[in-house]
């Protein structure tokens, strides 16, 4: 059995070095104050970013509906259930999510609404599954939105699940403006600074960027293979 | 490890070439080069050689100094929580994976696409135990079900057309024929969505793996990384060693190129960053986390300053869509787990240069793979190298063919001076009359009748050059003309 101390060894050798690792430099960055610097300069271009993200959003096949208000998108978003005719959403606990008041709005429909958590509700944590597989839709909020790419940022937490924008067959994915950041290299700066303190820093996340999809048979784009084939990006502005 | 078959790259490239449904689907490649060709220009021509050049030099870095990069990222992923294993070479690999399934009583074990699995051939060693493995990504699926090695590096089922599929489909799911593409994708995602809810245990590959955070990124379509990372209890990710990148920030380079080289993508619609397993305040994703990292050969490509560079690689298949050859003989021929230009070179590299000494010499060193290559590998100069080494062994051990060396020398006497020249051009232009037809060679005799099998060599010129040369009143050379 290769332990870890033969593996490196024999890298070392390859490397024809010696067992001394020289320092590598790595340039101290000060992430508190990127991220600060980084904040300003994406508040100033607001606009510009909204445009450059509805316009790779439609691109990358997003459905978008850019609205005004948290009213505006519970309204847009219930308008998107009863339009798929769904009987069973699951949900996360993004703070912009819970402020929209969507379980009511959609019950008014007769639409159940379901946040999936084991932590606060009353679900068992094995039982989280099977809602999400047996749902019509997941609605989830997002962390960030990148706009060069269109890719809508989930990190996975508390009343945040995996499932709720994957095993449902349509996401709908509500952001806010104030998220928009222009690239990925953003994106982590931002991620970075908010880590900084943790010890244990929940490096886990996902970029959505569009519906599932493969070109896997004659190269011929299918969308929804394994995960969501019809995605919406709701944006509100005010 | 799967088997070996690059002894036969002749029989099966004849094979691929005289297949209609094959030469069709690789007719298709021009896809991914338009696709590539048009998002190199939405991202800039210069902006991409900028990034291509950055990309050079984070690996330059993380190359020379492995062993620390290595070190740093399997501290960070058992800071995590998560368990590594550095496995020397396949069998150790195999052994481990297959003791984390048996610890953890698997039965079922779902796969996203992952070249390095291939090369462990680590389904065939699941099966044997009793444990169903299920490929997840649909071109792999396909391929699975067919019981074949993957075509190409992004689109494992390139060569099957859709009856194949919908035939394979009814033979072995017994669903009925198909000739609709989206409803055989729909066969697929329906079957394979159970397979997903029940298994107990989920494989990727790593597209990178981030020494400062411990984070492995994975980059798919189809969503199947996603879930064989979040919804089974065991997650185990395998990687080769050389895909360890040193920052999150480097990411930023990388998967600009990897995407846009691959399918000509922005961004894939799902970049996954795992990091260990659950944490605490999550509620669902794996309960353990398994990496293991295979050297298996990569550490003599990595010893050998003229094949270093091939380490570099982020598998994105640009060089295999380029190919004149590849897109004539097709995946298949190479024999082995990684086709095209950069599989004929690190295949020979990690299954020996004396077993896949055809391949260094299937392809007509055009530069086409350098050209297009996000990270600039100079395959062909890495092919000549491996040339030399299969005819004169590693470092010259082996004399050279003795027939071949007495060729030479009889070569280097012939052109060393003017008067020999002059007479095997002579001689040259008697001995092929009568073979000639019109100003070609259709046959030469045997020792060199295989050069003539496919094609025709030009005829010695009556009048050599020089004499021409000679005769001809050389008029004063002046500004444009044409100096034909």
């Amino acid at each position: 059995m290769a332990t870890k101390e033969a593996f490196l060894t024999t890298v070392r050798e390859a490397l024809a070095k010696g067992g001394q690792t020289p320092a590598i430099l790595v340039p101290e960055v000060d992430v508190i104050q990127n991220a600060t610097d980084l904040r300003k300069g994406l508040a100033q271009r607001k606009d510009a970013l909204l445009s450059q993200l509805q316009k790779n959003a439609v691109l990358q096949e997003w459905n978008v509906v850019t609205v005004g208000s948290e009213a505006e998108a519970r309204d847009a978003v219930v308008a998107i259930a009863k339009g798929l005719d769904a009987d069973l959403v699951v949900r996360t606990s993004h703070p912009m999510i819970e402020r929209l008041g969507l379980d009511e709005a959609l019950a008014a429909s007769s639409i159940e609404s379901v946040l999936l958590t084991s932590r606060s509700g009353n679900l068992a944590p094995d039982r989280l599954q099977d809602i999400a597989a047996r749902a019509d839709i997941g609605i989830t909020g997002v962390d960030y939105v990148i706009a060069e790419t269109a890719s809508a940022t989930l990190v996975s937490r508390k009343g945040m699940t995996r499932m709720s924008s994957l095993l449902p067959p349509v996401h709908i994915a509500v952001a806010h403006i104030d998220q928009v950041v222009e690239n990925l290299g953003d994106l982590l700066t931002l991620r970075e600074a908010e880590l900084a303190e943790e010890d244990a820093p929940n490096w886990y996340m996902n970029l959505v960027s569009g519906p599932s999809k493969t070109a896997d048979i004659e190269q011929t784009i299918v969308i929804g293979v394994h995960g969501p084939g019809e995605v919406h990006l709701v944006i509100i502005t005010g | 490890m799967p088997s070996i078959r690059t002894k036969e790259f002749t029989p099966r490239a004849s094979e691929a070439i005289n297949n209609p449904t094959i030469q069709e689907s690789l007719g298709r490649l021009s896809n991914f080069r338009q696709g590539r060709e048009e998002a190199i220009a939405e991202f800039g021509q210069e902006r991409w050689d900028e990034y291509k050049k950055r990309a050079q030099e984070i690996k330059h870095e993380t190359m020379e100094h492995l062993d620390h990069y290595l070190d740093m990222l399997s501290t960070n992923v058992e800071r995590a929580g998560g368990h590594v294993f550095f496995a020397h070479d396949v069998q150790e690999a195999n052994d481990y994976v297959a003791g984390v399934a048996q610890a953890n009583n698997v039965k079922t074990v779902i796969k996203s696409k992952s070249m390095v699995s291939e090369e462990m051939g680590i389904a065939d060693v699941l099966e044997s135990m009793g444990i169903e493995p299920v490929e997840t990504d649909l071109g792999e699926y396909i391929i699975q079900l067919a019981k074949e090695a993957p075509y190409h590096i992004i689109a494992p089922a390139l060569h099957k057309s859709k009856e194949e599929v919908s035939e394979l489909f009814e033979r072995i799911l017994g669903t009925p024929a198909q000739s609709d593409i989206t409803a055989l994708a729909a066969i697929a995602r329906k079957v394979l969505r159970e397979k997903f809810l029940k298994a107990d245990m989920g494989m990727t590959g790593a597209n990178f793996g981030v020494a400062e955070t411990g984070t492995i990124v994975m980059v798919t379509n189809e969503g199947n990384g996603r879930m064989s990372s979040s919804l089974p209890k065991v997650h185990v990710a395998t990687m080769g060693m050389e895909r360890v990148i040193p920052r999150l920030a480097d990411l930023s380079t990388f998967l600009p190129l990897l995407t846009r080289s691959a399918t000509g993508q922005r961004i894939t619609s799902y970049v996954s960053f795992a990091t260990g397993p659950r944490r605490s305040d999550e509620e669902d994703g794996p309960e353990a986390f398994h990496l293991v990292i295979l050297d298996n050969g990569r550490s003599n490509m990595l010893a050998d300053p003229q094949l270093r560079e091939a380490l570099y690689c982020i598998r994105c298949g640009a060089c295999l869509n380029a190919c004149p050859v590849y897109s004539k003989v097709g995946g298949h021929a190479y024999g082995w787990v990684y086709p095209g230009p950069i599989g004929a070179v690190v295949t020979p590299s990690l299954v020996g240069v004396p077993i896949a000494k055809d391949l260094p010499f299937a392809s007509t060193l055009c530069g086409a793979c350098r050209e297009v290559c996000p990270l600039n590998i100079d395959i062909p100069r890495m092919l000549l190298k491996l040339r030399s080494d299969a005819n004169e062994g590693p470092k010259g051990t082996r004399k050279a063919n003795r027939v071949e060396a007495m060729v030479m020398r009889g070569w280097r006497m012939t052109v060393g001076g003017p008067r020999m020249f002059t007479m095997a051009g002579k001689v040259a232009t008697l001995l092929q009359w009568p073979l000639s037809r019109n100003r070609f060679l259709r046959r030469l005799p045997p020792p060199l009748s295989g050069w003539t099998r496919s094609r025709d060599f030009p005829k010695v010129a009556a009048k050599p050059f020089r004499s021409r040369w000679a005769a001809m009143a050389l008029p004063p050379s002046k500004e444009g003309s044409d100096g034909d």
